[in-house]
Order: C-alpha cells, then sequence, then structure tokens
C-alpha cells in the first residue's frame, strides 16, 4: 500500500486513509481478476484438457496443489505473512526442472501455474510465476511480491527470482528453485538484480476527469502467461 | 412531391447513413489503436528510465532526478512523468499543460482518448527505490485523429456526391417514360389523344404505356371515323355533287349564319345569276352536255369570285348564287362586271351565246347586315327586274334596313355610350337536355340610348366594328361580367360571352382582356368565351393561342355558330372547345331534313369522346325538343329556353 502526501491541487484525496495514490492491487485488482493463476480456479475441464496434453497424472499433480494450497491457508482471522513462504518454495522446488527446449521445444517460454503443476516441469521463470501466484491466492499482498530478472555472477546466466519485501524498501526474501532454503538478497552475491515486476496496477483518481490508471509495465512473456492464464478459465 | 424528389431523398438518405457509419467506424478503430500507441509509448518510456534511475543508489537527489527525467520528458509526447518513493511520495514529478491543438472540443467529446499510464518499478541491487509513472500526452494523437477524420470525410463526401449524382442521373433515366406517361394522361385529359412513341423498356411501364396507347388510339379513330362520316354527310346534305358549289339549303344555311355571326360586317352583297330557259336547251342537247355547260359556268364563277372570298351556291338548274361580305361597292361593281365578262366569253366560246342568255339580281346593303329573307327578296326583285330588261341585262338594288342615320352619326351615339357607360348586360339560358336544367347562361350586349331604352344588337355592332370600338366595348362588357360574379350573383352557373375575332385580332385588345381574367382567376371558371366558327376560322392558329391562353387561366372557351364548313370539325381539335352551338339555321331545318339529321348526329357522335356537347340555338317551343333529345344534343338555346332578362348591374 503507497501512502501518499500533498500535491498537485488537482490531484483529489481518496477515501479515509487520505491517500492521493491507491494501490487498487488488493481492492480492485483482486477483485476483477482474483482467480487468474489460483488453484482453485482449476475447472474440470481444464483438468481433462490436460491430461490429453501431459498425459497420466495430472489430475493427480493438480489435485495435490489444490489440496496443499488449502492446508496451507491461513485461519480466517489469520494473517498471511512470511511463515508461508518456506512452505511454497518447497512445494514447488520439488517439480523436476528442464530447459524450455527440453521441456517445451523452444527457446524460451513462460508456463503458467496450472501448465507447471500439470505438466510437472519447469525452468526457473515458471518457478518464480507459480511461487507468485500462490502466495498470492494465500493472501499475500502482491506489493510485497516482486519477479525479478536476475543474472548469476557465476554462470553468468539469464535467471530469475522471487523476490519478498517485508516493508516498502526493505532488503527482500529470495525465493530461488536453484536454492533448498530462501535467504535475504544481502546473502545471495551470486545473484545480480536488472530489472522487477509484478502485476500490481495504480490507480489515480482526480476529481473533475476520470480516474487515470497505471499499468505495470511488462513484456511479451508476461502477457502470454496473463493471456493463458484467462483462457484456462474458461476452459 | 414528385416520385422522382421521393426517391432521391430516400438513395441519398440511404447513401448519408452509410457514410456516417464509414467514418463512425473508422474514427473508432483508429481511437482504439491510437489509445493502444500511447500506452505503448507510456510502457516504453517507463521501463526506460526505471532502467536508467535503477542506477542511482537512492532517489534521493531532486535536482539528479530531474536532469535524468527530462530528456526523455522534454521529447513533449508525455502529459506526465513522476518518480515516487517506495511509500509513496512524489520524488520528482513533471506536467505538461494540454496545449492548443486545433482539435474541436466536441471532437474530442465524441472520440474521446484515455490511455492508461505505465509505471515501473525502481531498483538498485535487490532494494528498491521506488517507482515512475509516466503518462502519454494525447495531443498529437487528437491531432492525427482529426486530421484523419476529416480527411476521411471529404473523400466520402466527394464520394457521397458522385453516387447521389449518379443515383439522380440512373433515377431520371428510369422514370423518363413516367414523365412522358404523365405527359400522355395529362394531354388525354384536355382531350388530346396522343400516343407515347417510345415504349419504356421496363416492363411495368411498358404495359401501362401500351395499354394508353391502345385506349388513345382506339378513341382517336372512332373520332376520325365519326368525324369524316359527318364531313360526308354535311357534303350530301349541303353540296351539290355536280358542282360541288353549296346547294340552295347549303347556300341558304351558310348566307344566313353569315349574316347572323357576322356581326363585324359592313356590308354585303348578293347576286342571282339565271341562265333562261335552261330547261329547254338541256332538252335539245341531252342532259351530258347540260351537265358539262353547269360544270363549265360554275368554274368560271368560281374563277371569278376567288380574288374577294365571295360564297357560291347552285340555287337550282341553271341558276347560280354569289355572295360577298365586306366588299366595298366600288369592288362589288368591279366584280358584277367581271362575272358578266366571263360568262359571256365562256358562252361566245362554246358557241352558245345565241342559246342561253342570263340575268343577274343584285342587292346590296352598305350599313348593315340585313336579314337573310329581306335580303334574298330583295335580289330576286332586282333578277325580276333585270328579266323584264332583256335577255343579258342585270339589275343592282339597295336594300337599306334602316339606313335612316348616317355612318359618322352612329360613331359619335357608340361612343357616347362607352363613355357614359349606357351598356346593359342580357341573359339567355341555355337548357341541358334531357335533363331541361340551366346549363349556363350567354350574355349579350345592349346600348342604351339617352332615353335608357336598349338598341338592338343587329344595329351598333355592326358600327362599332366598322369604326374600331368593338374592342373597347368587349373589354368593357367583359369587365362588368366579371364584377358581376365577384358581387357573387347569378348562383354558381356559367356565364358566356360574345368575343369579336377583331378584338382577338388586336394584339392589346387581347392581353388586356387576358390580363383581365388573369387578375380575376377565382372567378375565371365560371366564364367561358364564346367564338363564332367564322372568327375563329379568319386566322386558326391564332385562335389556337387564344383558345389555349383562355383555358389556362380557368375559364373556358366555346365555338358558336357552328356550320357546316369544310374545316369546321379540324376546329373542334384544334380549339377544344367546352361546347358547340350550331347555327341557329339548324333548328329550323332539322323536322323536315333528314339530310341535316344525319350532319347532327354524326357532328354529335364525333364530339361525343371529346366531351364536347352540342347545342342547338334559336329552338322557339318545346315540339322540336324530342327531336334533339333523340340525336344526342346536349342542350339548346332560343325563346323555349326563355328569352334574354337583363342582368342585375
Amino acid at each position: 500500500m503507497l501512502v501518499g502526501e500533498a500535491m498537485a491541487p488537482r490531484w483529489v484525496v481518496q477515501g479515509a486513509c487520505a491517500t492521493v495514490l491507491s494501490a487498487v492491487a488488493l481492492g480492485g485488482l483482486a477483485s476483477a481478476v482474483a482467480e487468474l493463476g489460483f488453484s482453485r480456479s482449476v475447472t474440470p475441464g481444464l483438468v481433462s484438457r490436460y491430461s490429453a496434453q501431459f498425459g497420466r497424472g495430472v489430475a493427480g499433480r493438480l489435485a495435490g496443489w489444490q489440496d496443499f494450497v488449502r492446508r496451507s491457508a491461513p485461519m480466517p482471522q489469520g494473517k498471511a505473512d512470511a511463515a508461508l513462504l518456506a512452505p511454497v518454495n518447497r512445494f514447488f522446488n520439488r517439480v523436476p526442472a528442464y530447459t524450455d527446449l527440453q521441456h517445451w521445444g523452444v527457446e524460451d517460454y513462460w508456463a503458467t501455474p496450472a501448465e507447471t503443476v500439470a505438466s510437472d516441469g519447469a525452468d526457473c521463470e515458471d518457478y518464480a510465476i507459480a511461487k507468485f501466484y500462490t502466495l498470492k491466492e494465500l493472501g499475500i499482498p502482491v506489493a510485497q511480491l516482486r519477479l525479478v530478472y536476475a543474472r548469476s555472477r557465476l554462470s553468468l546466466d539469464a535467471h530469475m527470482v522471487l523476490a519478498y519485501y517485508a516493508r516498502p524498501g526493505a532488503d527482500p526474501l529470495i525465493l530461488d528453485n536453484l536454492e533448498g532454503s530462501i535467504r535475504p538478497a544481502a546473502d545471495r552475491d551470486d545473484l545480480q538484480p536488472v530489472y522487477s515486476f509484478n502485476d500490481e496496477d495504480l490507480e489515480l483518481v482526480q476529481a473533475n476527469a476520470p480516474s487515470i490508471r497505471f499499468d505495470p509495465a511488462s513484456n511479451r512473456k508476461w502477457a502470454g502467461v496473463l493471456d493463458r492464464l484467462r483462457r484456462e478459465l474458461t476452459y | 412531391m414528385t416520385l422522382q424528389r421521393r426517391l432521391l431523398l430516400g438513395i441519398s438518405a440511404m447513401f448519408f447513413a452509410l457514410l456516417l457509419g464509414v467514418e463512425a467506424i473508422y474514427l473508432a478503430n483508429t481511437r482504439a489503436q491510437t489509445e493502444q500507441q500511447l500506452a505503448s509509448n507510456a510502457q516504453d518510456a517507463a521501463t526506460a528510465l526505471a532502467l536508467r534511475l535503477g542506477a542511482l543508489p537512492d532517489l534521493g537527489d531532486r535536482v539528479l532526478l530531474e536532469t535524468l527525467i527530462n530528456p526523455v520528458f522534454d521529447r513533449g509526447y508525455y502529459r506526465e512523468i513522476r518518480v515516487l518513493s517506495p511509500s509513496g511520495e512524489t520524488l520528482a514529478q513533471r506536467v505538461l499543460p494540454p496545449s492548443v491543438d486545433g482539435v474541436p472540443a466536441w471532437f474530442k467529446d465524441l472520440f474521446p482518448l484515455n490511455p492508461p499510464g505505465a509505471q515501473s518499478l525502481v531498483s538498485s541491487g535487490w532494494r528498491e527505490t521506488g517507482r515512475v509513472l509516466v503518462l502519454s500526452h494525447p495531443n498529437f494523437a487528437y491531432q492525427q485523429l482529426w486530421r484523419a477524420g476529416t480527411q476521411t470525410a471529404a473523400w466520402l463526401l466527394l464520394m457521397y456526391a458522385l453516387a447521389v449524382g449518379a443515383a439522380m442521373a440512373f433515377v431520371s433515366m428510369l422514370l423518363k417514360p413516367l414523365r412522358e406517361m404523365e405527359g400522355a394522361a395529362e394531354a388525354i385529359g384536355h382531350r388530346d389523344f396522343r400516343t407515347i412513341a417510345d415504349v419504356p423498356r421496363a416492363r411495368e411501364l411498358a404495359r401501362v404505356v401500351n395499354a394508353m396507347n391502345l385506349m388513345s388510339g382506339r378513341i382517336r379513330r372512332i373520332v376520325e371515323h365519326e368525324a369524316a362520316r359527318a364531313e360526308e354527310l354535311r357534303r350530301e346534305a349541303f353540296i351539290d355533287p355536280l358542282t360541288s358549289l353549296y346547294n340552295r339549303r347549303g347556300f341558304q344555311h351558310e348566307l344566313r349564319s353569315l349574316l347572323t355571326s357576322r356581326a363585324d360586317a359592313t356590308s354585303c352583297g348578293l347576286a342571282i345569276i339565271e341562265f333562261q330557259r335552261f330547261g329547254e336547251f338541256n332538252a335539245r342537247v341531252g342532259f351530258q352536255r347540260g351537265d358539262e355547260v353547269i360544270k363549265l359556268l360554275s368554274r368560271t364563277l368560281v374563277g371569278a369570285c376567288k380574288p374577294y372570298g365571295g360564297m357560291l351556291g347552285r340555287l337550282g338548274g341553271a341558276s347560280f348564287a354569289v355572295a360577298v361580305v365586306s366588299v366595298d361597292a366600288r369592288e362589288r361593281a368591279v366584280l358584277l362586271q367581271r362575272l358578266r365578262h366571263d360568262l359571256g366569253f365562256v358562252l361566245a366560246e362554246q358557241g352558245l351565246e345565241s342559246q342561253l342568255a342570263f340575268n343577274i339580281g343584285v342587292a346590296t346593303s352598305e350599313r348593315s347586315l340585313p336579314p337573310f329573307s329581306a335580303l334574298l327578296a330583295t335580289a330576286d326583285n332586282a333578277l325580276e327586274r333585270a328579266r323584264g330588261k332583256g335577255p343579258g341585262e342585270y339589275e343592282v338594288q339597295q336594300f337599306d334596313a334602316e339606313g335612316d342615320l348616317g355612318s359618322r352619326a352612329w360613331r359619335a351615339r357608340i361612343e357616347d355610350a362607352l363613355a357614359a357607360d349606357r351598356i346593359a348586360l342580357y341573359a339567355q339560358n341555355a337548357i341541358a337536355l334531357p335533363s331541361r336544367a340551366p346549363a349556363h347562361a350567354e350574355i349579350t350586349v345592349r346600348m342604351l340610348r339617352e332615353d335608357g331604352e336598349p338598341m338592338p344588337a343587329a344595329q351598333f355592332l355592326p358600327m362599332a366594328a366598322r369604326h374600331g370600338l368593338i374592342g373597347r366595348l368587349d373589354l368593357r362588357v367583359a369587365e362588368l361580367l366579371l364584377a358581376h360574379l365577384a358581387a357573387g350573383a347569378g348562383g354558381a352557373g356559367l356565364l358566356a360571352m360574345n368575343l369579336s375575332s377583331r378584338t382577338i385580332a388586336d394584339a392589346q385588345a387581347r392581353e388586356k382582356l387576358l390580363a383581365l381574367i388573369g387578375s380575376r382567376r377565382a372567378l375565371a371558371s365560371r366564364l367561358v368565351i364564346e367564338v363564332t366558327e367564322f372568327g375563329a376560322l379568319q386566322d386558326a392558329g391564332r385562335m389556337q393561342h387564344f383558345s389555349e391562353a383562355v383555358r389556362k387561366l380557368g375559364a373556358s372557351f366555346a365555338l358558336d355558330n357552328f356550320g357546316m364548313r369544310q374545316e369546321s370539325l379540324m376546329l373542334v381539335h384544334a380549339l377544344k372547345p367546352s361546347y358547340i352551338k350550331l347555327s341557329p339555321g339548324y333548328t329550323g331545318e332539322l323536322p323536315a331534313s333528314a339530310d341535316c339529321r344525319f350532319f347532327v348526329e354524326a357532328l354529335v357522335r364525333a364530339t361525343q369522346p371529346l366531351d364536347v356537347g352540342i347545342y342547338a340555338q334559336a329552338v322557339e317551343d318545346d315540339s322540336v325538343l324530342p327531336l334533339l333529345q333523340r340525336l344526342g344534343v346536349a342542350g339548346y338555346q332560343g325563346y323555349a329556353a326563355g328569352r334574354p332578362a337583363p342582368l342585375a348591374r
């Protein structure tokens, strides 16, 4: 949540908490596209379709993912916090790693969480995406999560990890498919972060004009993931 | 509204709707595309700036921040670039206010551009140092959209104009036969049974045109057939088969109608030429030779009379008659001498001067036209006296009805009456058959003497004609008549006034009269202009124009004293009268003459399809009415229908 300050007079103060810029990632976005990429969004149609595509065991794996989320979910009054990170990291790091060329037959393919679970194979960004959505489903605010492009200082390969920020501007915790444990970024000298993003929308509310939406800057791959997520809802 | 205009309006409305639709779809598509472009532009800028700001350890240095933002912002494509700290405080902000772009506000309202902004996170190492917000400026996009919109609209309007023009030409071509049909239908309404030469190609129209042509042609053939029959009967009744001159009945009839109809005639002369003892001559040389001689003599007479417009008849056996009207005394004398000379010459040439002698009796009248019977009696009298004088002799006798007043005195008297407006209008009803309801009233004019007593028309009309006053008189009558109509008197019936052919021949008087009728158009429909057949034949072309002008003003046109001239039936087609009044002479002859009855019957048949009624005149009593009704006569006039009564002024 972004906390506003006094700005140009044409911006109106919105809401009781006196935010000028209000992040709608939790409110607006959650209600609009909350189901995208969640385990509970898996439909029977999706199960049968991915069963046909990826062979036996798909239904069991998808059910296992759903089961995991249900069990991990905090009590209704409970607060989602960093304690959820370790189980989610572990759950997805069990998925066997393949290169996209091996697994999908293309150079670079960003899979949806359901694809990752169903196909039982993943590349670095597939882990990050699956963890991002599962944590989101479990109630971690999107504002605290970042998908981070990074470079491995050892192999000089491009890599992607998921970062968790306890506070804005704090040192994040890194969820990496190559590492069993979650460590603070300060401990990760082997990684050089390049660029980070999430799917959080910002909305600017104005007095006498329609409010302006600021979309997260993204790329073609991410847009492809969102596309497929939307399509999965229709299976 | 015409069919053509309706069609064009419909077509152009459809084209216009199409144009609006195309323009709207085009602009909507372009707008969506432009919005997408603006959004992706903002995203690029946000990503690039975020990467650049990521190089700074923190974003606390506002001056440094703005130095980095400015190169991007100053390109002018962005409405706002803002850098926020992770907690949401604004660290730097550049805003470009909306500028004047020449795009009208309504256009912006109609096609709003609200592209989403873009944001990008700024990280220094693992630490998030802030985020960049970028919003594209829609000015350029609006200008582009407006330009594209106006250009497309101009193109579409051009296409629209071309399409409407093409549609106009096409519809006009398609409906051309319809216009011709309309013209033909209107002509048929005016009893002009024409046919349409170009049958349209469209099947429905072709059928209608064919049906119209068929009907029109049939009626025309019926009319032509009946007219030919009437002409044939007329010949049988009134023409001498041997000489092709009028026979006795024809001559009497024609002369009588000439004398009654030519109110504007100034003088007349009647000569009877009789060859003595022709019966004996006939018996001596045989009928064939006798007929040859008669033919030869008649040809001689025709040749001699031709320059004077004389009327010729064979009264029977070897007696002929010549009548001239409005030929002055000197010329009449020349004509008489020429007749004598030519006849004498022919007889000498044939060696008959000893066997055939002739006498000529002449009756003349200088001031007015005398009654027919009186004129004939005078000529007979003169012939008798010439016969007494011996073979080859002639005698001229002056007929003088009331020649007590000098010509100049008459002129003064008429001018006085006109100036003092001592003019009275009389109306005589014409009765329709078989209903016996009043059909119309004929208006006659009387001039009043100073003591208020009317002078009969037969007295002053010839004098008015001779002194060129007839035009003034006719105009005054028309004025009085229209005033009478305007006063609302006389119910709603038609009123017919006689118009002299001299008035019509006088361009000034004619235009004045037409202007007068034109100024009271509402009343014109109750007005009938009657012209004598003789007057109409003087200049048939001019009369046709006049009759058309009269009808155009809403008034009717009619023919009076219709006789048995050869051209008469042509007049009916050319002048399209509402009705025709027969010469008064017919009425008396109808009961006795079968030929006459046949002629009237044929005339009725020939004019019925043209919707022209035939009226009998001078009907003295009811006894002839059943006969008129049987013949199909539309109505009658005369003492049996009522005497002329003064029209209230």
